[in-house]
């Protein structure tokens, strides 16, 4: 349905109080058919807002409707080299999963310009251009060489909690506990370190492979950034404890964002006592873009 | 046809610029504090003592969704005259400078100052996030884009402006190379403009066909990058003006002509405003093309600048990428076209962007331009472009 002036016989999209030819107020809703000629198009290949990210490469079409006037709208079931300006289109009405309302897309009239392809290509092309290769997808289940840490001492406590600004006494007045200083959870990370002189840290900033880990070679990637982490602990450390941490790839995926693919890496570190004992497990997420 | 419009007789009497950042040094400020230096910069330019400012033009500003103008004289103690709040996107300050010139020839104004600030802003201290952050496009509530054009993916410039380039592809062909050569020739400009955010950085056209392809047919390196900055401009009448300190760059003519928003609802996107908006800017100004020493044409793309020669007339409709390779777009060209670099290789400091191309040609005919000057330049020819090429406002300047 779309609008049509009673005074001056134009067709009207969108829809108006008025007539933009004539500004008449005389506006009669009519079914139309809905096919009409693809006017101009393109073919966006960065969303052209983030929640379009699934539906790239975005084919952005004016139509244009028998009647005359122009729609927005997007091509469906067509390759990008099948489609033509000027070429005959018809209206595909797709519901949308996640609420009530009906878009409508078009795809070519002419059946021997559809592909249902289309989509498939796109898969093709995202493989091909994936970063994902099997040497990468081969690292998902790898587990690192076990990482010794220096044993926690009261004295490295104490700078970490004046760090920190966390002066809580159970951690750092030894006349507050009888039983002696508490280790702050937050400590866990930190009798590591990386070994890793500054010159050979990498453009980021960060070392290649920190120590224990493993990480697959993405080299058109070339940043990496913190996306994330959530620590599980199952005791409490100790003055005097030595832990152990050893790595685990749990997963690596890949996702479209507005600056190109990314790679997402999840990694696991889990922590041990002396005793063998587990004190806590820690995921993280790693992005490289 | 009796000539109409502006006789010529307000002029373009200093500026300020600030030099386009990626990443800002100076301290966030309000829009009316940059308002207030920027407008303090352009006045000590044209030694014009701003006691004597009796008109305004401003964009929004940020701190006070209505009463810009007010805003604006207020926090600088204006009392004026004129107070305009120009709203045509990229095209404003093009659009401000013309409505501050017919102030100025109507008696009711005698020295105007423009400022489009474009610094960072301090973040408030609980950011309310907008509803619909589009961009160039409405997604307020009523808005005919938030219904019929949002939904499907339709919004902001790149997308726009690559359908015009598809359609234009589609009717005159489409010689990537020669879209390309304008980024290059701009840049070779830019490299002799120490303000110029790509300064020492110079291109190949295989560089800019290598870039990404970000909507078919443009590539990264055809669309220019958001910056910060800021630009003023003063303008007075023949008295002042003769007396001040730099030749004074006169406003010979202007042409203005909107037609759409979302470029889905133009019935022609390869007959943009700017033909129009042109041919009354020539012809209130009493020029002829060959009369053009220089261009200092909106960039936003490249296909831009294409359009922009083939519509103002520089050459035949459908032969822009033959001109394009027959002339050297440079400032020691044969044909200068944005000889500060362009937004695409000076940067695009958001709605200050149009406001560098009016002080680009002003520059150039003050003979201020040092390294990047254009020999003998008389007259320029400067555009304002707002949308999606659908707002256009040319002027005509003329040192004299």
């Amino acid at each position: 349905m779309i609008q049509r002036c009673d005074d001056c016989e134009s067709w009207i999209f969108y829809p108006r109080s008025r007539c933009p030819q004539c500004l008449g107020d005389q506006l009669q809703w009519k079914q139309i058919a809905g096919n009409g000629t693809l006017y101009t198009y393109t073919v966006s290949r960065r969303p052209t807002y983030p929640s379009f990210a699934e539906e790239v490469p975005q084919r952005l079409a004016v139509i244009r409707f028998d009647e005359g006037p122009h729609i927005t709208s997007t091509l469906v079931n067509v390759a990008d080299d099948a489609i033509e300006i000027g070429m005959a289109v018809e209206p595909v009405f797709e519901e949308q999963p996640n609420s009530k309302a009906v878009l409508l897309r078009y795809q070519p009239a002419d059946e021997s310009r559809r592909s249902t392809v289309g989509k498939e290509t796109d898969q093709a092309d995202e493989i091909a251009d994936s970063h994902l290769t099997e040497e990468v997808l081969s690292y998902i289940g790898k587990v690192g060489e076990p990482v010794v840490g220096y044993p926690i001492s009261e004295h490295e406590v104490r700078r970490f909690c004046y760090a920190v600004d966390q002066l809580n006494p159970a951690y750092v007045d030894p006349d507050y506990a009888e039983e002696g200083l508490q280790v702050p959870p937050a400590f866990l990370s930190i009798p590591f370190d990386t070994d890793v002189p500054l010159s050979e840290l990498s453009d980021d900033g960060i070392p290649a492979v920190p120590k224990g880990a493993m990480m697959p070679a993405l080299p058109k990637l070339k940043r990496r950034l913190w996306g994330g982490g959530e620590v599980e602990f199952f005791q409490k450390m100790h003055m005097g404890d030595v832990l152990t941490k050893q790595y685990r790839v749990l997963d690596i995926y890949e996702r479209s964002g507005g600056s190109g693919s990314m790679v997402f890496m999840i990694m696991e570190w889990t922590y041990t006592n002396q005793h063998g004992e587990k004190v806590a497990v820690e995921v993280n997420t790693i992005i490289a873009r | 046809m009796a000539k109409t419009g502006l006789r010529g007789e307000a002029a373009i009497v200093g500026y300020a610029e600030l030099k386009p950042e990626k990443k800002p040094t100076g301290e966030p400020a309000f829009t009316i504090e940059q308002w207030a230096e920027l407008a303090s910069l352009a006045l000590e330019d044209a030694g014009i003592d701003p006691g004597e400012v009796d008109g305004i033009v401003t964009p929004a500003v940020a701190e006070s969704g209505m009463f810009a103008p007010a805003t604006v004289a207020e926090y600088l103690g204006f009392e004026v005259n004129f107070a305009e709040h120009v709203d045509l996107g990229g095209a404003s300050a093009a659009g401000g400078i013309w409505r501050a010139a017919a102030a100025i020839e109507l008696g009711i104004a005698d020295v105007v100052v423009v400022a489009f600030p474009a610094g960072p802003m301090p973040m408030p201290p609980d950011p309310k996030a907008h509803p619909f952050p589009y961009g160039a496009s409405s997604g307020e509530y009523g808005s005919p884009q938030a219904e019929f054009d949002i939904p499907y993916g339709n919004l902001a410039q790149n997308s726009g402006y690559a359908q015009i380039a598809q359609l234009y592809a589609n009717e005159y062909g489409y010689d990537e190379r020669a879209l390309a050569k304008i980024a290059v020739d701009q840049r070779t400009s830019a490299c002799a403009n120490p303000d110029a955010l790509f300064y020492g950085k110079p291109l190949t056209i295989e560089d800019v066909l290598a870039s990404p392809m970000i909507c078919d047919p443009i590539h990264l390196l055809e669309i220019v990058m958001m910056v910060s900055g800021g630009a003023a401009v003063v303008l007075t009448g023949k008295d002042r003006a003769a007396k001040g300190a730099h030749r004074p760059v006169w406003v010979k003519g202007f042409g203005e002509r909107l037609t759409f928003k979302t470029p889905t609802y133009a019935q022609d996107l390869l007959n943009t405003p700017i033909a129009p908006a042109a041919t009354t800017a020539f012809a209130m100004a009493g020029v002829s093309h060959d009369d053009i020493d220089m261009i200092s044409v909106y960039d936003c793309y490249t296909i831009t600048v294409l359009m922009t020669l083939e519509d103002a007339g520089f050459c035949e409709k459908g032969q822009g990428a033959r001109f394009i390779h027959e002339h050297d777009l440079t400032y020691k060209g044969d044909f200068p076209c944005n000889p500060h670099g362009g937004q695409l290789s000076f940067g695009q400091t958001g709605m200050a962007g149009g406001l560098h191309h009016v002080i680009d040609g002003t520059r150039q005919l003050m003979g201020r331009a040092h390294d990047n000057q254009v020999a003998n330049c008389n007259t320029a020819f400067v555009t304002g472009n707002g949308g999606i090429m659908s707002e256009q406002v040319v002027l005509i300047l003329k040192g004299e």
